[in-house]
């Protein structure tokens, strides 16, 4: 009879235990993708890169430690600026600025950002689905230091600039299109640790690559405005007005990126033939390639990319293609450029010195396409 | 007279239980290197899989980023576990006393493995033609005639890829009858039967889970972290598998367990702890992979109700001269592992859901892990599957019946059993 009694005041206890649970945790995912629709995106708290050292970096940084290496970069000649000196508050004025702006991770939102695709619906989906899939790496507010960033290297990338690698359009601006990051969300980075998510149904990848355009529009609003306050000159005018305005101007060059990327002519049939190979890697030496390329990208030094971080230009030889390594997509990476790591477009070369020089790369790494003379000369120790 | 310490009946060869014992040791190190792939939150730092065990081999190890290198350590130990729970099952079945029950388990085990090795191999070139799909579809030209079919028509994996169904239809089938057939050596009543069917659910368990975190990579896009969550759960109970067969794989002795009239109902309660256990399993993986806040309220009042259990438990074992004698022990480490759980539980709850400064803006499953926390919850995780480990051997010793006097003929049959197991496998 005690042992009943027992049995039913724990069962009673239980139960109401897991009634409470459910009544104050609810069921989890909700409309708003699991965010408390009153939370906020976090401030700004790393330090803003405004000009690199002109010496080159002599390493690349550790693995977790970019913030570490950032803060060294005013010591190497460089210039940063650190968000935690600002009053609070003007960083209450700036959070403000940007909640009306933006919203919330639950409630995302651009102002007239349809042209591009940024519409609430959009984006509040690929909020939901980059907190299931990116927020791990690419962290909450697209700073790259979510709690996977630590541990892999490269760092995740930091969305807040508004810049990519792998781009199609001209300038050497480094500002994507649509169609260039739905291509990395797709196939994602060959040997590092970004997945492709190419099974993911079409909406769901616009989706996400509205939300990537909108983190990074957000950020780069932040961006501007903390540099301007804590500029010697200040803000002319509210913290609001100029917030208002740098969202405006970076809607409108997201947008004309977005119009204006290159169109790849047509694969050439005789990519493979010696001629042409000749051709590019004469090419390759005339655009200046091998300044950077030294050694074909044998010879290890280093360059600081935008974000402030030590990167290695290409070793060619290996035939490692992050962005790619079909044709078109080294046309672009040519064309274009890789802006954020310091290679510059070569929009002035025609489209035959362009496929000459993607004809070249491609036979680089496998020296038996390469023709005798070639082969000799960059690979004098193969037999 | 026979000393209560003699062993009397051996159930497998030594070299079997040996092999039991080295299984549990891996997965132990396996569970270890996944709770640090978990709480560094890097299981997708490769997004490349199926790979092959000798994939670190030709790296540069100076040159990997600590992300990729616990993964991969961690899918190595994963294959190590593999490659031990096999000898583990061929060695137990090759020990089976009814001829004809062996070569049928044998030969089932061997066809499971050449055909989950087949399924590896094709889930292999799958991940190849997804690649190579993806990257051919971004050639697309928009003012193709048929853009919009191509698009639609590469979106239907059945269309992209070539999926290994045959190899995965006998895959699982194969599994089941290895399941069937560790279910009936278990219930054949012949010495070391429970051995040997629990070292081929071990087994399947294993292949199971191999699959379940390779396929938590290769669908990270459709599914995130609930594979990771299912893997988390999963492994665990692969582990208790192995404790399981590890003690019902130890020798016997006189008087080991308690009479039938006490044992039921103690092995009854250890079982409902297990029970419990597993659940509270299932919020701490929500908890650690996907961040639910209804886990984690759960995970602290199972933790309630879960200490109130296992201590009942041990007061029960203490309090009963009877089983006091032989479980003691048993009642004591589990009491000790408990305290040491709940404290590591605390620290980890501190560690995740309080915090200062630039952390305190994002979501307690957004934060950067530091090392000291990545030590807790891992330690958490850990102890946790002590817990588990120490419960389920305490339930199967609880559970077993007490070995007949040893002038029974009883008696004199197991032992001719153990004899014939040793005569088989000298």
């Amino acid at each position: 009879m005690r042992r009943r009694t027992i049995f039913a005041g724990g069962g009673t206890a239980g139960l109401l235990g897991l009634t409470l649970a459910f009544f104050v945790g609810g069921c989890g995912d909700t409309e708003t993708g699991g965010y408390d629709p009153a939370m906020r995106f976090p401030p700004r708290t790393d330090r803003l890169v405004v000009s690199l050292p002109s010496v080159p970096p002599l390493r690349l940084h550790d693995n977790g430690k970019l913030d570490d290496a950032i803060r060294e970069i005013d010591a190497l000649g460089g210039r940063t600026l650190d968000p935690g000196t600002l009053p609070t508050s003007e960083h209450r004025e700036l959070d403000e600025s940007l909640f009306s702006l933006f919203g919330t991770p639950a409630s995302p939102k651009v102002d007239d950002g349809e042209a591009l695709g940024l519409n609430s619906e959009r984006l509040a989906l690929g909020s939901r689905l980059y907190k299931d899939k990116c927020v791990q790496c690419h962290g909450t507010n697209g700073n790259g230091r979510g709690p996977t960033g630590m541990w892999v290297y490269p760092q995740p990338r930091d969305f807040r600039l508004g810049k990519a690698k792998y781009v199609s359009t001209p300038g050497g601006v480094g500002r994507p299109s649509r169609a260039d990051l739905l291509r990395v969300l797709r196939v994602g980075i060959a040997g590092n640790a970004m997945p492709p998510y190419g099974l993911l149904p079409e909406g769901d990848l616009e989706a996400l690559v509205s939300y990537t355009i909108f983190l990074s529009l957000r950020g780069q609003v932040e961006f501007d405005v903390l540099t301007a306050v804590m500029s010697e000159d200040g803000v002319d005018g509210t913290i609001a007005e100029l917030a208002a305005k740098r969202a405006k101007h970076w809607l409108a060059e997201w947008t004309a990126a977005d119009r204006s990327k290159i169109v790849v002519p047509e694969v050439p049939a005789d990519l493979t033939q010696d001629d042409r190979v000749r051709r590019g890697h004469g090419a390759f030496q005339v655009a200046g390639c091998a300044a950077c390329h030294r050694e074909y990208g044998r010879e290890t030094h280093y360059l600081y990319d935008v974000w402030g971080v030590a990167v290695r230009p290409s070793n060619l030889t290996l035939g490692e293609w992050r962005g790619g390594g079909d044709p078109t997509e080294l046309f672009k990476r040519v064309r274009c450029g890789i802006a954020p790591s310091g290679m510059p477009a070569a929009g002035s070369l025609s489209d035959a010195d362009t496929w000459d020089i993607v004809a070249f790369l491609r036979a680089l790494s496998v020296p038996r396409q390469l023709p005798a003379e070639l082969r000799a000369k960059i690979y004098p120790d193969a037999k | 007279m026979i000393d209560d310490r003699a062993e009397i009946v051996r159930p497998v060869p030594r070299g079997v239980r040996i092999c039991a014992i080295v299984t549990a040791l891996l997965t132990v190190l396996l569970l270890t290197l996944g709770g640090f792939v978990t709480s560094f939150r890097v299981g997708m730092a490769d997004p490349v899989w199926p790979t092959e065990p000798w994939y670190l081999l030709d790296k540069d190890w100076t040159s990997l980023e600590i992300g990729f290198l616990l993964e991969h350590t961690h899918r190595l130990a994963g294959w190590l576990v593999g490659g031990a729970a096999t000898v583990f099952a061929v060695w137990a079945w090759f020990a089976e006393p009814d001829r004809r029950l062996r070569w049928i388990g044998l030969g089932a085990i061997v066809l499971l493995l050449i055909a989950y090795g087949e399924f590896h191999r094709g889930m292999g070139k799958v991940w190849n033609s997804i690649q190579e799909t993806g990257r051919a579809q971004q050639q697309l030209d928009p003012k193709q005639r048929d853009y919009e079919q191509r698009i639609v028509e590469s979106q239907l994996l059945s269309r992209v890829t070539n999926w290994p169904v045959a190899q995965g239809v006998a895959t699982g089938a194969l599994a089941i009858g290895v399941l069937l057939i560790s279910g009936f050596a278990a219930g054949t009543g012949t010495a070391g039967g429970w051995v040997r069917g629990a070292a081929g659910v071990g087994l399947v368990f294993v292949m199971a889970q191999g699959l379940l975190g390779g396929f938590r990579v290769f669908l990270n896009a459709l599914m995130g972290t609930n594979l990771a969550a299912i893997h988390g759960v999963f492994g665990q109970i692969t582990f208790a598998t192995f404790i399981a067969a590890m003690v019902l794989a130890a020798p016997r002795r006189l008087n080991d367990s308690v009479p039938n009239a006490t044992r039921q109902s103690f092995a009854r309660f250890a079982m409902f702890a297990v029970g419990l256990l597993v659940i509270q399993l299932i919020w701490a993986v929500m908890v650690r992979h996907i961040g639910s806040v209804l886990a984690q309220r759960l995970h602290i009042l199972t933790a309630f109700a879960l200490t109130g259990v296992l201590v009942w438990l041990a007061v029960r074992i203490l309090s009963s001269p009877i089983v006091r004698a032989k479980f003691a022990s048993g009642a004591y480490h589990l009491m000790i592992i408990l305290a040491v759980q709940l404290v590591l539980g605390v620290e980890a709850y501190i560690g995740k859901f309080t915090t200062s400064g630039p952390q305190a803006f994002v979501l307690p499953i957004e934060r950067v892990v530091k090392l000291q926390d990545a030590l807790t919850r891992t330690g958490h995780q850990l102890i946790g599957a002590g817990l588990l480990a120490a419960t389920v051997a305490l339930a199967v010793r609880l559970g077993r019946p007490p070995l007949p006097n040893s002038d029974d003929e009883e008696t004199a049959n197991l032992r001719d059993l153990s004899a014939s197991d040793r005569d088989a496998n000298p």
